[in-house]
């Protein structure tokens, strides 16, 4: 990859990624951080990759970072013990896609980064389980688990009847 | 050796057909994930026909399984604040950044200390000496300066205009107000007579007792194009009593009050102190830079523009933020008369408050 495909992929994807790992942590500070040492490791290692293959490697370099900086924090849920009933609060909005993404905010780490990867990026269940380690059926399970608790959320706020 | 065989009985469990169930038989939460699976496109075979007929079973079911299709993240309009920086530059281009943000940044600079400096660049002070009444001035203030010798330092040959040369604004602004003084003290009745023989006697051994006259002259055309009014030393008859030189004017480092008249010095020092007024500043006209943008913002706006120092270091800062992509911000705070009180400047690696200088006496 050349510099000037470097700083394509920077325009291309910088955005992108950064709105990943923002609305996987909610913490702008460091989604900022992630998305910069992501794209320091790809300078460092920017004549090795190819400019087809960037934009997987960018998403599974910060992906991989992020679940690194969740697990320093402890903030991980664990998926297996994930209780459904933190989902529902009592809050009212007109706004299908606000209140879609507040109720993202409440899913698990994995769950919720699947789903991003699903519906932000249009990545296949194969992508998805390159980009964050799992199987292609774990990926199935995690985005269809993820559907029902969102939509589970929006009955449960009085959004859908 | 052949061992014996077990042989499977043909035992049959009675109620075996009650454990199939049918598609319509699923429960909520097993068909919400075939639903959702369905919404993703991901079933298909057996999976999507189990659920179409459970669909076609229940009007509830089709409308449960159709609101998982409107379960769709839509990316918001976030951006990554930290691109610019990531970009990597050309070997040209970081070369070009280098001497020409630097280049920038010191204009501003150089615009903002011309705007905001110190007063004393800006302001041009007189001596405005306290009038001093008669009734004050008594001989008991007045100390008789002690036995004068006939100064060797001092040579009776220098002309004013030599001298006049040598000294610079802050002795040219010293020398009316003791001359002043001398007048004043002329016009003293007979008990300050002393005063007048001191005079004489300092005159006589500066060897020049007719100059001042020629020195007033000297000084009313050297002050009065700079703003000082010269009447106020010719006319020596309209002062009413001493003119004290202020403490600025001696504190500049040239001022050589004592190479013009040393021994004038101990009569003027029974001044009170507190009779002594801070020097007097006169609003000076803006300067060439702000009057030259005035014009120019007046020509392209096609009316009059007044355009004072926040508003070009303003300009300054929005011009570099724009053309570079820096995050900086110039603001100007007002107290609660909304008199302008200090100027902000944000950045992400610097900020602080410059209070402004109050320019009018």
């Amino acid at each position: 990859m050349t510099v000037k495909e470097f700083n394509n992929a920077v325009r291309e994807f910088g955005d992108h990624v950064y709105r990943f790992i923002l609305r996987s942590i909610k913490d702008s500070h460091r989604a900022d951080d992630i998305v910069q040492d992501t794209y320091e490791k790809l300078w460092n290692c920017v004549t090795e990759i190819e400019y087809g293959a960037v934009k997987s490697w960018l998403f599974t370099t910060a992906y991989n970072r992020m679940i690194d900086v969740i697990r320093k924090d402890s903030r991980l849920v664990d998926v297996d013990h994930y209780d459904d009933s933190t989902l529902y609060a009592d809050e009212n909005s007109s706004d299908l896609n606000e209140v879609l993404h507040r109720a993202l905010e409440k899913l698990p780490a994995v769950q919720r980064s699947v789903i991003l990867l699903r519906d932000y990026e249009g990545y296949s269940y194969r992508e998805i389980g390159e980009i964050t380690g799992l199987s292609e059926a774990q990926v199935k399970t995690y985005i269809f688990r993820g559907r029902v608790a969102l939509r589970n959320y929006l009955v449960k706020t009085s959004v859908w009847q | 050796m052949d061992f014996p065989r077990l042989t499977p009985p043909d035992d049959r469990m009675p109620s075996g057909s009650s454990l199939f169930r049918s598609p319509a038989e699923l429960t909520d939460e097993q068909f919400d994930l075939l639903a959702a699976a369905w919404a993703e496109g991901a079933l298909s075979g057996e999976s999507l026909e189990e659920l179409e007929s459970a669909m076609a079973a229940s009007a509830d079911r089709r409308d449960r399984a159709g609101s998982f299709c409107s379960i769709r993240l839509v990316p918001c309009d976030e951006s990554w604040p930290g691109m610019r920086s990531a970009i990597r530059l050309s070997p040209v281009q970081r070369t070009l950044r280098r001497s020409v943000i630097p280049t920038l940044l010191a204009v501003a600079a150089m615009v903002s200390m011309i705007i905001y400096g110190p007063t004393v660049l800006k302001l041009k002070t007189i001596n405005s000496g306290k009038t001093i009444t008669r009734s004050a001035m008594t001989v008991a203030e007045i100390q008789v300066p002690p036995p004068i010798v006939a100064p060797e330092k001092k040579p009776a040959t220098h002309t004013p205009s030599a001298q006049v040369a040598q000294t610079p604004v802050a002795e040219e602004n010293a020398l009316p107000g003791l001359l002043a003084e001398k007048n004043a003290m002329q016009n003293l009745p007979a008990e300050e007579n002393v005063l007048r023989g001191h005079f004489a006697e300092v005159n006589a051994l500066q060897g020049h007792p007719a100059e001042e006259s020629a020195l007033q002259g000297h000084f009313a055309e050297a002050n009065t194009p700079q703003g000082y009014p010269a009447a106020e030393i010719q006319n020596s008859d309209e002062i009413t009593g001493f003119v004290r030189v202020q403490p600025l004017a001696l504190a500049r480092g040239y001022a050589s009050v004592p190479s013009v008249a040393p021994e004038i010095i101990p009569a003027i020092t029974s001044i009170n102190i507190m009779d002594i007024q801070p020097a007097q500043t006169l609003q000076e006209e803006k300067n060439w830079i702000i009057r030259t943008i005035s014009f120019l913002a007046s020509a392209v706006a096609g009316e009059e523009k007044e355009i004072d120092g926040y508003i070009i270091a303003n300009g300054c800062i929005n011009g570099i933020k724009n053309a570079l992509g820096w995050d900086m911000e110039l603001d100007l705070v007002s107290n609660k008369s909304g008199e302008p009180v200090a100027v902000t400047f944000r950045s992400s690696l610097l900020s602080f408050i410059k209070p402004l200088n109050k320019t009018t006496p």
